[in-house]
């Protein structure tokens, strides 16, 4: 069903390339990947670290909530003008009619695992231990909300890697049906034991920097990440160009952890969002690809794409710059995306040596400055248990 | 005109908590005719995991299947929301005592277990839906922010949608840090027509006064609704079993309640 479109009127992001959208744009445009050899585990691997996360403490009046994933939300929120453009909202509709919206796969649970190593000779956990405030999802939403002066709707999506690129489905829906006038989305998502050995034993995890599309890619590299978006249904502002224009959510239905293996689920995640924004397939200029580097995952997404798009569509994965920043990955591919928009390039699909010749798509193997003006392009996102979603964002019209 | 004036009609119904294993099991006590008592909750075995599936699955899990199949009386492949405030304890108690030992392994089922949208995602599976799903929490407020998303769903996009929410106790050590102290699952079908044997229709709403949360007319059932974030929908499906056309206030974010009017004509 055709939607109407949101206008991105304000947005900020930090990752691996650094804080701000500035430091991200600079790092992709001069090939600056964000990922580092990891000096602190019992295996090899390369992570997309955010710096400084740890010393960055939360407003005194709300330090119930301090755990490093809402610390990275912190940081998040102060920069690019961020806090800004909500106090504008808020003078224009009101504190409870922006709804949040907001992605993570693992919360502050961090606590928890760190509370496990100081458990005591009866097996209790630490008495300053506080699972509601830190591990529980609506602990990001509380920080976010409490630290904004909001008290609209929302609630937290935690879709392993799809979850903050659903979030922009749930405000769009909220919005529609009244609920709120504008929403706020995003996604946070620091890099927990809980990942880095999980993914490890399912032997997804490369000794080197991730490798997207390549022949002998063999699994991913983790990031950690956060991302904030302003959405509205008009502005007066008219720096504002970017739009959410579609949006497409399906589940495959085959294997909690491997993807359908023709990506039958992330087929039908970007032809719905073809349909909703009543845009042709011809129409989209650039594919960001979800492109985590597993032999798995890249594989069944170039079958996916070949369904739905033509096979000469440009494709880069951006998760050789940032690592895959799991239930940040959404909002941070989507900022990318409207990186692109904004300043007309688009970025390359890093650590290819061997281009994978089974993929029928045309990888970016360098950045790019397009010839033909770039209005639209779409952004997938899939996760465990099959979960899909894809986004389209475009230039105004 | 905005879209939330539109009833929603809740076309079925399922529950799981102690004594109260499927509607049929819970009808006298939503009803009024008898006292809702604790009791052992069982192990529930949801027939539409195959039995390697549900080999794999944990209690949690289990928990909102058993929910889900029995809503989802049409068999339909829908759209699904799942709503739980904290995940599964079980699994969290696992990995971390893993994580404090060494070797660090995790098991590949238990990690893939681990995701919020574990549940979901073995419902897809089984049910061969390949419909949008989604998992979600607001702590505390948890049944009435996923019940305000299925809502949305429905008025959005013009479809039924199944409605999933569940939320199980805790093991030491971290029960001591858990405010669910029984389990407790129910899901409903929402759509924009009403079926022949519907509950009831809903019309949803937020509200910012002061005002207590709605509590159940049989109050035996007050214990329960306090020993989990889930079983703050007693009151509502007491009021669409007992047909009773009225207002009811939901815990919901900041101590804001979600007003939900229900209706029977």
């Amino acid at each position: 069903m055709p939607i109407s479109p949101l206008i991105i009127t304000a947005s900020s992001m930090v990752n691996a390339l650094g804080r701000g959208k500035a430091a991200t744009l600079s790092a992709l445009k001069n090939n600056q990947s964000g990922l580092r050899l990891s000096k602190n585990l019992d295996f090899s691997t390369w992570l997309g670290q955010v710096d400084g996360v740890d010393d960055y403490p939360l407003e005194d009046d709300l330090s119930i909530f301090s755990c490093r994933n809402n610390q990275l939300a912190k940081l998040t929120l102060d920069i690019d003008g961020f806090r800004d453009a909500v106090n504008q909202a808020k003078e224009k509709y009101g504190a409870d009619r922006i709804g949040v919206f907001l992605g993570s796969s693992t919360s502050g649970s961090e606590e928890t695992e760190k509370a496990y190593l100081k458990r005591d000779e009866n097996g209790d956990l630490p008495a300053d231990y506080d699972f509601m405030h830190t591990h529980n999802f609506t602990s990001l939403l509380d920080y976010t909300q409490q630290s904004l002066g909001l008290t609209g709707v929302g609630h937290v999506i935690s879709t392993a890697c799809s979850s903050s690129a659903k979030v922009f489905a749930a405000a769009h829906r909220h919005i529609e049906s009244g609920f709120c006038d504008a929403a706020i989305v995003g996604g946070v998502d620091t890099i927990t034991q809980v990942s880095l050995y999980g993914f490890h034993s399912l032997q997804l995890t490369s000794a080197e920097p991730c490798r997207p599309c390549d022949e002998n890619r063999d699994g991913i590299s983790i990031g950690e990440a956060a991302g904030f978006a302003l959405l509205e249904q008009t502005t007066s502002d008219s720096n504002s160009q970017v739009v959410l224009k579609g949006f497409g959510e399906s589940s495959d239905a085959y294997h909690m952890s491997s993807p359908h293996p023709e990506g039958r689920g992330a087929a039908d995640a970007m032809q719905q969002a073809l349909n909703n924004a009543s845009l042709a397939a011809s129409d989209i200029s650039y594919i960001n690809l979800h492109g985590t580097a597993t032999p798995a995952n890249d594989a069944a997404e170039g079958k996916a794409i070949t369904h739905v798009f033509d096979t000469q569509t440009p494709c880069s994965s951006t998760k050789g710059w940032t690592g895959h920043t799991l239930g940040a990955a959404g909002i941070t591919e989507a900022l990318i995306c409207m990186l692109i928009l904004e300043y007309q390039f688009l970025p390359a699909n890093l650590n290819v040596n061997d281009l994978d010749s089974s993929l029928q798509i045309h990888v970016l193997l360098e950045n790019l400055k397009p010839k033909q003006m770039i209005n639209n392009v779409i952004t997938n996102s899939f996760g465990f248990g099959g979960s899909n979603c894809s986004l389209i964002l475009g230039l105004q019209t | 005109m905005s879209l939330k004036i539109k009833p929603v009609y809740i076309n079925t119904l399922s529950i799981a908590a102690p004594n109260m294993i499927g509607l049929e099991q819970a009808l006298p006590v939503l009803s009024g005719e008898t006292q809702w008592q604790t009791g052992e909750f069982p192990k529930l075995a949801p027939q539409l995991l195959p039995a390697n599936e549900r080999r794999r699955t944990t209690s949690f899990i289990k928990l909102a299947l058993q929910v889900a199949d029995e809503a989802n009386l049409a068999d339909k492949q829908l759209p699904a929301v799942f709503a739980s405030s904290n995940g599964d304890f079980h699994i969290s108690n696992n990995i971390c005592n893993t994580l404090s030992c060494d070797p660090k392994y995790i098991s590949p089922t238990q990690f893939h277990n681990s995701v919020h949208n574990a549940a979901a995602g073995y419902w897809a599976i089984a049910a061969k839906s390949q419909a949008a799903s989604t998992s979600i929490s607001t702590g505390d407020s948890t049944f009435s922010s996923g019940l305000l998303e299925a809502v949305t769903q429905v008025l959005c996009q013009e479809e039924d949608v199944l409605y999933v929410a569940y939320d199980y106790p805790a093991t030491a050590p971290l029960d001591k840090f858990s405010d669910v102290s029984e389990a407790f699952s129910t899901a409903f079908v929402l759509s924009l027509s009403k079926a022949e044997k519907s509950y009831g229709s809903i019309k949803l709403d937020i509200s910012h006064v002061d005002i207590e949360k709605s509590r159940c007319i049989n109050t035996s059932l007050n214990s329960l609704q306090d020993s989990n974030p889930i079983a703050e929908s007693l009151p509502l499906l007491e009021a669409l079993c007992l047909k009773n056309s009225t207002t009811l206030c939901l815990p919901y974010l900041n101590n804001s309640k979600l007003k939900v009017e229900v209706s029977h004509d």
